[in-house]
């Protein structure tokens, strides 16, 4: 793979997060602190998801049924991760509010609540991102590129992009499809908390 | 002293007139950030040198020594690594002992001349050699000429700049010192594999004991430096702000201040915050320990604990040795606050710096530790910046996963480092937890993380 094709790999992979890392993250230094401390959380729970998993590897079988099981409860296991880190998240939010009473500085507000929130959720993102594309994309630098028998129409890379879970034709334009759907149900989200909020100072 | 006071007042006030940020988010833990960026760039520097240069087949003097004193290292890679490693903390240990006695004896030129010579000839032996590596392996044209007249221009200025921050740009002078981690870390990465890791998990522990333990050589040199007041040239590196804005108060930020036992600073009430958050007693200790004393200043606190103590840590940076012999200890270094030259109500450090006793000296030597200097900033010795270094190149040797492994599990040291330094108020060793977290997300990574990575990528299963 040409080192170009490699770098519009890795940017198509961290472009975003590296945009939004620029513009919000890298202003407030305890936004950098949060991301690196949830990529810390992500990489625990996969070496212990990896731990739990390495005495069945490698699956040689053709079938696909041990892979639905790995990804089964890979996925379950991430997301009980993810919540061990909500709660330790909700714990350190009222630390951060008793300590600014004690300042006398005012509270986290709704923004603040929501920039950590979205440095946690970057963090995640990035540690993902690294991990499953950017350190199978370094290794692959030189001659020729990197195909997989059950996809062989695309290189191997940009499904890596994409969260496929198997089928790639398909699977490509249907999870961009998906992630749209997911970023505007995000942005409903925020924007009604947001608007919420405006309407409950108002009326006090 | 009185103009550094006025200085003060000076900057708070205007200070203060700026409108007052909205919200605690804004400066919470930028002193944390202000050490982990130039670590993080140390490790990212060394890194791409090593993925550049990776075919390093050029034999280390240490092996040939430890190799030669053994006599049978021929055999055991183990065997000849653990040797080494022994080798070279035994020559540490002696060194630092040497070191003490210099310092005991008043002979400060004699270190300072020897800081000089050990940065100087980091910069120039292995600067060079790193610039012609690089030249033959990027193929860039440079007549050996022009060489011979920029190498040792830039390794008379850059040793300059590392040792003499009062007289060069503050970033010039953090990135010099950052330059001479640099090479040092890289020259380490240049021995066998089992070497390094042996040396890493040495060091580690003779950080730990050569800190904590009564006999060790770098607590008794903190204990002298207490006792007399000074401070130990070392090469440290300290996370003042590269901020221009802050121009006409950075000059305080090199003053030596003389704590009085009241405090003339304004401290906030952080440390008294991260103490209560994290459950510590802030008590005030007596005097007699090692470099233990609390005392805490709080004018501002009356309303809020009612007491004025001060918190005050004794500790100071250790005399570094030549680049061959570079230690790794960590203390605890409680320094004037930040605030009295920042801004007392919008900065909120989260370690609170105490007032030192000792005046921490402007040149520092290559030299571990963490600790707070007089201005307020952390300073991280040397010596952690090179170790750090060395795993996460070593990392890089293998594969660039557990490059990221390494380097978050070094942050997390770091950071729990730090809190350890906010709960506990003792002089700690910075080195054994990072580099006991790196060396075990090392193992994990390359025995359970990659096949498990790999094994789902290739099957198309991302998560």
């Amino acid at each position: 793979m040409t080192v170009a094709a490699g770098l519009g790999y890795a940017l198509i992979a961290l472009g975003p997060a590296f945009s939004l890392f620029a513009g919000v993250v890298a202003r407030k230094p305890f936004l950098v602190l949060t991301l690196l401390t949830s990529t810390l959380f992500w990489l625990i729970s996969l070496i212990i998801l990896s731990g739990i998993w390495r005495v069945f590897l490698p699956i040689r079988s053709g079938a696909w049924w041990p892979y639905a099981i790995l990804i089964l409860t890979s996925v379950a296991f991430q997301e009980g991760f993810r919540l061990v880190f909500w709660r330790l998240y909700k714990k350190m939010e009222e630390m951060l509010d008793s300590f600014a009473d004690r300042i006398s500085k005012p509270r986290l507000s709704l923004t603040d609540k929501m920039l950590i929130s979205l440095a946690g959720g970057l963090g995640h993102g990035v540690a993902h991102a690294v991990f499953f594309c950017l350190s199978l994309l370094t290794p692959a630098f030189g001659r020729a590129t990197f195909y997989v028998e059950s996809c062989s129409r695309m290189p191997f890379f940009l499904t890596l992009i994409n969260l496929a879970p198997g089928g790639c034709v398909i699977g490509t334009p249907l999870l961009c499809f998906m992630g749209a759907v997911t970023l505007h149900y995000c942005w409903r989200m925020v924007w009604r908390r947001l608007s919420e909020h405006q309407h409950r100072q108002f009326n006090s | 002293m009185a103009d550094a006071d006025a200085d003060a007042a000076a900057a708070a006030a205007t200070i203060a007139g700026e409108p007052s940020s909205s919200s605690m988010l804004d400066s919470l833990g930028e002193d944390i950030t202000r050490i982990v960026t130039p670590v993080s760039t140390c490790m990212l520097l060394v890194v791409v040198l090593v993925s550049l240069l990776s075919s390093s087949s050029s034999p280390s003097p240490f092996t040939v020594a430890g190799g030669g004193s053994a006599g049978a290292g021929a055999g055991d890679e183990i065997t000849s690594a653990l040797i080494t490693a022994v080798t070279f903390v035994v020559a540490v240990t002696v060194a630092t002992f040497l070191l003490v006695l210099l310092f005991y004896l008043r002979c400060t030129p004699c270190l300072r001349a020897y800081l000089g010579f050990s940065s100087l000839s980091v910069l120039l032996l292995l600067g060079g050699h790193v610039a012609l590596l690089l030249l033959s392996r990027l193929r860039f044209p440079l007549d050996a000429v022009s060489f011979a007249l920029l190498l040792p221009n830039a390794a008379a200025a850059l040793a300059l700049a590392a040792l003499s921050p009062a007289s060069v740009p503050i970033a010039l002078h953090q990135a010099a010192l950052v330059a001479i981690a640099v090479l040092t870390a890289f020259w380490f990465t240049l021995l066998p594999e089992w070497t390094t890791w042996a040396l890493l998990v040495a060091m580690a522990l003779y950080d730990l004991a050569a800190v904590l333990l009564p006999g060790g050589p770098l607590r008794v040199l903190l204990e002298l430096a207490i006792e007399r007041n000074e401070e130990i040239p070392a090469l440290v590196y300290e996370a003042r702000p590269v901020d221009p804005r802050h121009g006409q108060n950075w000059r305080l930020w090199r003053e030596r201040q003389q704590p009085t036992a009241g405090g003339d600073f304004d401290s906030n009430s952080t440390v008294e915050v991260i103490g209560e958050v994290l459950g510590s007693n802030l008590g005030a200790n007596s005097a007699g320990d090692l470099g233990i004393s609390a005392f805490r200043s709080d004018e501002q606190v009356d309303d809020l604990s009612g007491d004025a103590r001060n918190l005050r840590f004794g500790g100071t940076s250790m005399p570094n040795l030549s680049s061959d012999s570079v230690r790794a200890q960590v203390e605890v270094l409680q320094a004037l606050p930040e605030t009295r030259v920042s801004v007392a109500e919008m900065r909120v450090p989260l370690i609170q710096p105490q007032p030192d006793r000792t005046r921490v000296e402007e040149e520092d030597d290559d030299e571990d530790g963490i600790g707070l200097s007089s201005s307020g900033a952390i300073k991280l010795g040397l010596g952690d910046f090179i170790f750090y270094s060395v795993l996460v190149g070593r990392a890089a040797m293998y594969d660039y996963m557990t490059v990221y492994a390494c380097y978050l599990a070094i942050i997390a040291g770091l950071g729990i480092t730090l809190l350890l330094l906010a709960f506990y108020r003792k002089a700690l060793p910075a080195l054994p937890v990072s580099i006991a977290l790196g060396v075990v997300f090392y193992v994990l990574t390359r025995t359970l993380l990659e096949t498990f990575v790999m094994q789902c990528s290739t099957n198309l299963l991302m998560f």
